[in-house]
């Protein structure tokens, strides 16, 4: 009445009864457009004709029936036949209603819906439907799937997430809106799934998950339509064997939708049976075109990939229940890097969750023709991506559970992708898809990684809660102990051969460098293969950073860096940006010359990427352009930061990666993550070298090392040797602690008072020296030299011992020498009072054979030009051509040393070259024997030339001759052996000066 | 501790020899005249005190003492800008100032009535010093006080001091001067004696070469008492340089001796240096690499000593000592020997091992040279005899004629007979005699005919 009178009465309204009669006479009365009732009907046939197309032959016909039923009713203007206009116009009403259900009050025309169809039961049929299986449920989209599935298993993960990048807020929007969409989603079903039109539609589905089947099996227009109960029928004929079960026939589009819910990552399927390890396509089905085997083997197809996803989906939901899960009960901890992996792979799920709902829609439009093999066509991308992904589970995690450390499965997983990266990086062009999803998979995964790293070697924290990083922090080792820097850190390995590992550690850095190198790529096997060219910076530069730390020198190599800490990037974001930089030169070129940004043809960019490379390679690359470049691109990415999440943005970065061809991953990692180690590392250790040599002293502390232990400081350690080999040939007592500091400070004074407290000079006397040869009598005087801490970790106490043999022998050395120079011919001719005065009466009965008194004389006299002459020739040789000419090498050496452990390593390859040189190793023990015979001998002789002429047989001085020319041709016929092979080119000089000695043997025997 | 070494600077020649000895010793230090530290002398990492010793104001004085029986050299510097640096008291002079007159039996004589005098001094000298390494004797053998005195002190201090080291720096008299002394031959041969016999070490400078070098090698025409000086303190100089700058090698005498002499007669050696120039400006040799440095040392015309090269070719080196010094590589060195030891540039004995040494030592900082690398050889070299055989000959020529034996006579060691001449003579011959047995290769039983020989004069 309003809406025709636009006037509102009220009942008592004089008017009132007025208006009802005009508006009653106008709807009864006025046509305003009578119904055409052949219209009516084509459209009504039109309908059924839909429903049968679209397999809905029941409803067209029960539509068909209902409508003829309808029309019979006599009903309307009082005639007794139906027809009238009456029917014809309320079924107009009805189609035009259902064509535009929103215009019109939803509750209103429901009820006349009903008014209309009272007889037949929709209710009944509806709730029927609800209370078998929710889920399935007509209407449902994929996006309710999805949020049941979120609704039960991800707010878990979504906490994860959240938490672990908390500082992430783009992320927690994302994911709170998109709570939120589903939330309107589900908001906006839930009203038609009570009493849709277009579900009640939808929903006339044969419930085949139930065993229902379709009756109307064998209805079918076209031959091929019939292809399988064809076939059957075949089959039964010629096979009397051959049975079929009742077997539900599905439609394609059934199928379609169930595969597509398996890719969804939904594990309980009709056609696709979950066991718990891989979906198996059901054998029991049918479709009605196709045959059971083609149909089976089509859907096994499928099913191999729900696999995967399944695979996927149930490797995300392990991690994060266990991350999250009792951490008590179960030991196995997950690391960051699981996670951010687990994150990695929900958000590719997601998207292709989202895309796959896509699909479904389509489905449910049933605008266009999809049939199972279009769509296998159409996932095809999605598909490999899956592929790819599964292959990188299998690699990563599948074979990491069984190693027992955090860290060995982190790196594996890491490797794991790196290396799938890789493969499909050389495949080019083919796999520039999978590489714009796995590099972001993998630059997210190693991102905690890299976090460690960056924490590490930028502020020398080492956290590393989960123990995934492949050094830990050896608890036992202080900082402040000479063994830190060997032991402080030490890399993860398995249980069983970590004790190997870090022997090998250990024993590693006394062998040359490339030993080193070697065998520490034999322990980084549990490194991530992409960090492992880069393994050593890393760890030298995290160790110079804790040992900087422990200096308190920290804050010189971290203030320095981040002096305005706020806008401090990140590593890894460095590392991201500098990857933005190389791989989207042309996104820097758009916001450059935003003017043809659209326009540029991605061409033009790759060949600008080319020309920058090739600017780099020859040289000519302008660093300011870079800065600007970067400075542009930073802007731009803080810009784009707030509006994407940061997956987006990574894809994004990536996406030109796809179709373009890029340098290899290697190349790529290489310019952008390694540069910004290796700078680090130069810095850090750099400073700490420096700091050691500057601010402790390194060099002096080294000086004094050749100084003392190698007696450089001659002059001072010759009056200190001199008195004392005094002493012991007076046979004074010279054995005890004081005395011989005394002697040493009194030397010390002259020249290095400062040292005076440093330098102790300590007396072991050992049980087994006492028998020794007289050589070994100084072999008890052992050197002490306070080394202070930081340096104490290149001058460590296996090094003093070194240095401690050296000095030992240096000292044996040294005091034959000094005993021999001392020989005075006086004492050799001196009379022997007590022997002349016998001698005068045994004159006559002197031995014969004995030659005369003045030519034993003149015999030990050439003797001991002969041992001189050795024992000159071996302490020169030792005193010039091993420590000068070494000592020279290794200040050459320390000036290049880069950092510590370079430091550690030429101080050690140097006393340990000393060491071997001064013929202490075992490998020259042989020759050491000989040569200590000589040194023997000659104190031998020092105590008979003493004793004087008269106590000397001529037999002594032959045996004595001929031992010394037995070593001295040994000696010197091995030398000149080992010349010829050229092995050992620093005993040249001396085995020169000792085959020239024996010439005169040789030629005169 | 140091091992210190007295110089004891004897007669007209070991005075002036001493003097230039000194000044380049404090030049190489940086201590003035007055022997007061150079202000630019703060590298503290020589040694002086070897040779200085420091007063109570801290101004150094050498362990020298200077005795003479004639005044003139010595009052000459006294003279000098040097005369504050040394200590008065070490300074004798005979009170007469008569000199020994060219007469070694006067020098003898007058040495041993001022005995207690010198050894006063001498004994004060040894016991300011804490570990005494031995005595340095300046001295010529042809004049009077420097053979005459040193031969007594050379008895007196091996008696005295039987322990120390004594080497001697004995100037060998110029053959082409004959006329300047006569006797000395008789000098010489007593002389020569005493060094045979007392000395550990004698290092020969022959003024003869000296002369010869000097007009050949730095083309001087007349060269003067002071250029020759000049040449003789820089080979003094050199071969103590290794004790005053030690390196890690060589800090004491006896390190340097006891190589190069194997057995106790045969202690005479040469020496050789090069580059030699007196102007520093004139580097008239042009490369100096160790090698070329060690192998002209090895030339016969680098030795400050005249042997002359015809009759025996068989002569030969024990033993060599080179010191280098400058910056060199100790694996330069060791190539240099190698080649010089190949190409077989120097003869060695055929008895023994061929010792040839290097010692490395650093050069003053206070003194530019025009030279990177320079070295100083000190040779024991069996050519040394010739020598002393031209020595034998001269004075068998005096001998036979009695010729100036009157002043011998009027001394007491020769009033009763001349049988010191016969003694010494004798001596003489035996060293020519080892010499010459040196050269071969049974010198190894040489002390058998020896001990036969002598069993028979027995």
């Amino acid at each position: 009445m309003y809406a025709i009178t636009s006037k509102m009465y009220l009942d008592h309204d004089e008017n009132f009864q007025l208006c009802v009669n005009f508006s009653t006479s106008n709807i009864k009365h006025h046509k305003f457009l009578d119904v055409d009732s052949h219209k009516v009907m084509r459209s009504v046939t039109g309908i059924c004709e839909k429903l049968k197309i679209h397999n809905e032959i029941k409803n067209a016909e029960k539509l068909e029936k209902y409508v003829d039923l309808f029309l019979q009713i006599p009903a309307f203007e009082g005639k007794d036949i139906g027809k009238t206009d009456t029917h014809y116009a309320l079924l107009a009403l009805l189609l035009n209603l259902a064509e535009s259900p929103v215009f019109a009050d939803y509750k209103e025309i429901v009820k006349e819906v009903e008014e209309t169809k009272e007889e037949f039961d929709w209710r009944a049929y509806l709730l029927e439907g609800e209370e078998i299986y929710v889920p399935s449920d007509g209407d449902t989209t994929d996006e309710e799937w999805m949020d049941e599935y979120k609704d039960t298993d991800e707010p878990s993960g979504e906490k994860t997430v959240v938490l672990k990048f908390e500082d992430d807020r783009i992320k927690e929007e994302a994911s709170a809106t998109e709570l939120f969409e589903s939330n309107l989603l589900s908001r906006d079903l839930s009203t038609p799934a009570e009493s849709g039109d277009g579900w009640l539609i939808n929903n006339v589905v044969i419930q085949y998950w139930q065993g229902m089947i379709d009756d109307s099996r064998d209805i079918g227009d076209y031959p091929s339509s019939n292809l399988s109960i064809d076939w059957e029928r075949h089959q039964e004929r010629t096979n009397p064997l051959y049975s079929v079960g009742n077997r539900p026939l599905l439609t394609e589009i059934q199928f379609m939708r169930e595969i597509i819910w398996m890719f969804s990552g939904v594990s309980s399927l009709f056609v696709f049976q979950f066991d718990g390890m891989q979906f198996k396509p059901r054998n029991d089905i049918m479709l009605s075109h196709l045959t059971t085997n083609s149909l089976q083997s089509l859907l096994d197809d499928f099913a191999k990939y729900g696999t995967y996803v399944q695979v996927l989906y149930k490797c995300v939901q392990k991690v994060i229940s266990l991350s999250f899960g009792d951490n008590s009960q179960s030991a196995e901890t997950v690391g960051q890097t699981y996670q951010a992996f687990a994150n990695a792979v929900t958000q590719f799920l997601t998207k292709m969750k989202v895309d796959m709902g896509k699909i479904e829609k389509r489905l449910i439009a049933e605008e266009e023709t999809i049939t199972m093999s279009l769509l296998y066509g159409e996932l095809k991308p999605w598909l490999r991506k899956v592929i790819a992904l599964h292959e990188v589970y299998v690699k990563g995690i599948k074979r990491g559970y069984g190693f027992p450390s955090n860290s060995q499965r982190a790196s594996k997983l890491l490797s794991a992708i790196y290396e799938i990266v890789m493969e499909y990086d050389t495949m080019g062009q083919y796999a520039g898809e999978l590489l714009g999803l796995l590099l972001p998979i993998w630059l997210q995964t190693s991102r905690p990684y890299i976090d460690i790293i960056d924490n590490w070697i930028t502020y020398g924290t080492l956290v590393d809660p989960k123990e995934e990083f492949v050094i830990t922090r050896n608890r036992e080792v202080k900082s402040l102990d000479e063994t830190f820097w060997e032991r402080a850190f030490t890399l993860h390995a398995s249980a069983s051969n970590s004790n190997a590992n870090e022997d090998s550690n250990s024993t590693q850095r006394t062998k040359n460098k490339s030993c080193v190198q070697k065998s520490r790529h034999g322990t980084a096997v549990w490194a991530p293969l992409f960090l492992q060219p880069i393994l050593l910076q890393v760890i030298l530069t995290g160790k110079s950073m804790e040992m900087l730390e422990s200096l308190g020198k920290l804050a010189d190599v971290v203030d320095r860096k981040d002096g305005l800490s706020s806008e401090q990037e990140s590593l890894y974001e460095k590392f991201v940006n500098s990857l933005q930089v190389l791989l989207c030169t042309k996104r820097v070129e758009e916001t450059v010359d935003s003017a043809q940004a659209e326009a540029t043809p991605s061409k033009f960019a790759m060949f600008s990427v080319q020309v920058e490379q090739q600017m780099k390679l020859k040289g000519v690359y302008d660093p300011l352009l870079k800065i600007n470049f970067e400075t542009i691109f930073l802007a731009w990415i803080k810009k784009s930061e707030s509006k994407h999440s940061e997956e987006d943005d990574i894809s994004r970065i990536l996406h030109p990666l796809d179709t373009e061809n890029v340098q290899p991953v290697e190349l790529i990692l290489q310019q952008c993550l390694y540069p910004l180690i290796i700078e680090r590392y130069h810095k850090v250790c750099n400073h700490l070298v420096r700091i050691l040599k500057e601010d402790y002293n390194l060099m002096e502390y080294l000086a004094a090392m050749r100084n003392f232990f190698l007696m450089e400081a001659g002059d001072t350690m010759f009056s200190f040797y001199t008195q004392l080999f005094d002493k012991i040939r007076r046979h004074e007592p010279w054995r005890d602690v004081s005395t011989v500091n005394l002697l040493l400070q009194e030397s010390l004074s002259a020249h290095f008072p400062e040292e005076v407290n440093r330098l102790t000079i300590d007396v072991v006397i050992q049980d087994g020296m006492k028998d020794g040869q007289p050589t070994n009598i100084t072999d008890c005087l052992k050197l002490h030299y306070k080394v202070p801490w930081p340096v104490d970790v290149v001058i460590n106490s296996h090094c003093l011992e070194l240095y401690n043999q050296i000095f030992s022998f240096l000292l044996q050395v040294k005091r034959v020498k000094y005993c021999l120079e001392e020989l005075r011919f006086k004492d050799l001719d001196k009379e022997n009072i007590l022997r002349s005065l016998s001698q005068q009466e045994l004159k006559t009965t002197s031995e014969p054979g004995e030659i005369p008194r003045a030519s034993r004389v003149h015999r030990m006299q050439i003797l001991r030009m002969r041992l001189i002459y050795f024992v000159n020739s071996l302490h020169n040789y030792i005193m010039t051509r091993i420590l000068h000419s070494t000592g020279l090498e290794f200040v050459c050496d320390l000036e290049k040393a880069v950092d510590l452990d370079q430091l550690i390593m030429v101080h050690n390859n140097y006393v340990r070259k000393i060491h071997e040189r001064c013929l202490l190793h075992k490998k020259v023990g042989f020759l050491k024997e000989a040569v200590m015979k000589v040194l023997n001998l000659s104190l031998h002789f020092q105590r008979k030339w003493d004793q004087g002429i008269d106590e000397v047989m001529l037999k002594t001085i032959q045996d004595m001759e001929s031992e010394f020319t037995r070593c001295i041709q040994f000696l010197a016929s091995f030398l000149s052996n080992i010349i010829k092979r050229g092995s050992f080119p620093h005993l040249e000089s001396l085995a020169f000066s000792l085959v020239t000695s024996t010439e005169y043997l040789t030629a005169f025997n | 501790m140091p091992r210190e070494i007295i110089t004891l600077q004897l007669g007209q020649c070991g005075n002036q020899i001493g003097m230039e000895f000194w000044k380049q010793l404090c030049a190489e230090h940086g201590i003035s005249p007055e022997g007061i530290l150079e202000e630019y002398a703060t590298e503290g990492t020589d040694r002086k005190d070897v040779f200085f010793y420091q007063a109570d104001d801290e101004h150094y004085i050498p362990r020298a003492v200077l005795l003479d029986l004639e005044p003139r050299v010595i009052n000459g510097i006294m003279n000098s800008p040097y005369s504050n640096l040394y200590n008065p008291e070490n300074i004798y002079l005979s009170k007469h100032g008569g000199g020994a007159g060219n007469n070694w039996a006067s020098g003898y004589s007058q040495a041993e009535r001022l005995y207690d005098d010198i050894f006063d001094i001498i004994d004060r000298e040894a016991d300011g010093s804490d570990s005494l390494e031995g005595f340095v004797l300046c001295h010529s053998i042809a004049g009077g006080t420097g053979s005459g005195m040193g031969s007594f002190l050379l008895e007196r201090l091996n008696d005295r001091f039987p322990k120390k080291l004594i080497q001697t720096y004995s100037v060998f008299p110029n053959l082409d001067e004959m006329s300047d002394v006569v006797v000395q031959p008789y000098n010489s041969i007593l002389t020569l004696k005493r060094l045979t016999q007392n000395a550990d070490c004698v290092v020969v400078l022959d003024n003869t070469a000296l002369h010869r070098i000097a007009a050949e090698r730095l083309h001087i025409e007349k060269p003067s008492f002071a250029q020759i000086n000049q040449l003789v303190s820089v080979v003094m100089s050199t071969s103590t340089t290794t004790l005053r700058y030690p390196g890690y090698m060589n800090n004491d005498l006896i390190g340097l001796i006891a190589s190069l002499i194997p057995t106790p007669r045969l202690h005479y050696l040469m020496t050789g240096y090069t580059p030699l120039s007196t102007d520093p400006q004139v580097a008239s040799v042009r490369k100096t690499t160790v090698l070329d440095v060690m192998r002209r040392l090895l030339q016969p015309k680098n030795m400050m000593v005249s042997t002359p090269v015809h009759r025996q070719a068989n002569h030969c080196y024990i033993s060599i000592l080179n010191i280098i010094q400058g910056e060199v590589d100790p694996t330069q060195v060791h190539k240099s020997l190698q080649r010089i030891r190949e190409r077989k540039l120097a003869q060695f004995i055929p008895w023994g091992p061929a010792s040839i040494q290097v010692a490395l030592s650093r050069k003053s900082p206070y003194i530019q040279t025009a030279h990177r690398v320079s070295g100083l050889m000190l040779a024991n070299h069996t050519s040394i005899s010739s020598l002393f055989d031209r020595t034998l000959r001269q004075y068998d020529k005096l001998r036979k004629r009695e010729a100036f034996m009157d002043q011998f006579k009027k001394e007491a060691v020769f009033k009763d007979n001349l049988d010191e001449f016969d003694n010494s003579r004798e001596v003489l011959q035996q060293l020519v005699d080892e010499y010459g047995a040196a050269t071969r290769p049974d010198y190894l039983t040489w002390g058998t005919q020896q001990a036969s020989a002598s069993a028979e004069r027995s």
